[in-house]
């Protein structure tokens, strides 16, 4: 284990965001898309297994809202890309 | 009735004329409500419309319709403009070229659609645009109302009409596709 040298830390003011907390792509609920084609674009996009994109489903309908997919910033504005290409309404946001 | 069945890797719709009609008619008119007005265009960075990003801001829709096919990314105001920015281009040019599609099998001769596993990830997504416009033109909710409450002269008959008719092609597309993935 090491410390980074000085002149690579992260400097005190720069804390507008903590890299070390995953960002989430968070889908809604919305009265129009039918619950299978919801879960047929969770497997489709995420390699869900049929279970676990139904699970996600059901909570997006009973809770109003889940999380579907975490990681990298990058990553999640892709997820939401391709969510709102299939007609899902999704944001993300930093966990 | 549509009939929609699968052959092999293909999935088989048979349109009656009027569902032509009708599916041509609505395909064609949410594509021109997604194409980028004109004077943005002629307005763009050539080299920025290339590469899909805008030079400047991109105004959030005004129809609540459009606003649900092209949705904030962010709860906040700026990262919702910035992600809006960057992907608004390739998003809507995706949704018209589903419409397209859609458009072009609806008015191939014969009637008989055949849509290969290929494109029917866009053909779906293309439907469900069409359904989320004319829900929200339905103001549809969860407690929806059905086409047997409404009074025949309701001008939302057709539109209700329209919408459980794609619901149904929707539902039955998704269930022949789910079952091949078992």
């Amino acid at each position: 284990m090491t410390i980074a040298p000085e002149h690579v830390r992260r400097s005190e003011t720069d804390e507008v965001e903590e890299p070390d907390r995953p960002w989430v792509t968070v889908v809604w609920n919305d009265p129009v898309n039918l619950m299978s084609y919801v879960t047929y674009v969770f497997q489709k996009l995420f390699g869900y297994s049929r279970e676990k994109a139904t699970k996600l489903m059901l909570d997006v309908h009973h809770k109003g809202r889940a999380a579907v997919s975490s990681g990298s910033r990058e990553q999640m504005e892709h997820d939401v890309a391709r969510l709102h290409a299939a007609g899902l309404w999704a944001t993300l946001q930093q966990d | 009735m549509t009939r929609i069945q699968r052959d092999g890797d293909v999935v088989v719709l048979g349109l009656a004329p009027e569902e032509r009609t009708i599916l041509a008619s609505l395909a064609a008119s949410l594509a021109e409500m997604l194409e980028p007005s004109s004077a943005a265009a002629a307005d763009s960075d050539p080299l920025a419309v290339l590469v899909g990003i805008s030079d400047g801001p991109i105004e959030k829709p005004d129809d609540p319709a459009l606003r649900r096919l092209l949705p904030d990314a962010y709860a906040d105001a700026d990262g919702a403009a910035e992600f809006r920015r960057f992907t608004d281009a390739d998003l809507r040019a995706e949704k018209v070229a589903n419409l397209r599609r859609i458009l072009d099998g609806a008015t191939a001769s014969g009637g008989v659609v055949r849509i290969g596993l290929d494109e029917v990830d866009g053909w779906l997504a293309g439907l469900n645009d069409i359904r989320l416009v004319l829900g929200e033109r339905l103001d549809m909710t969860e407690e929806r109302e059905h086409l047997e409450d409404l009074d025949a002269d309701d001008p939302r008959v057709p539109l209700l009409a329209a919408y459980d008719w794609l619901s149904e092609m929707q539902e039955w597309i998704v269930q022949l596709l789910l079952a091949s993935a078992d």
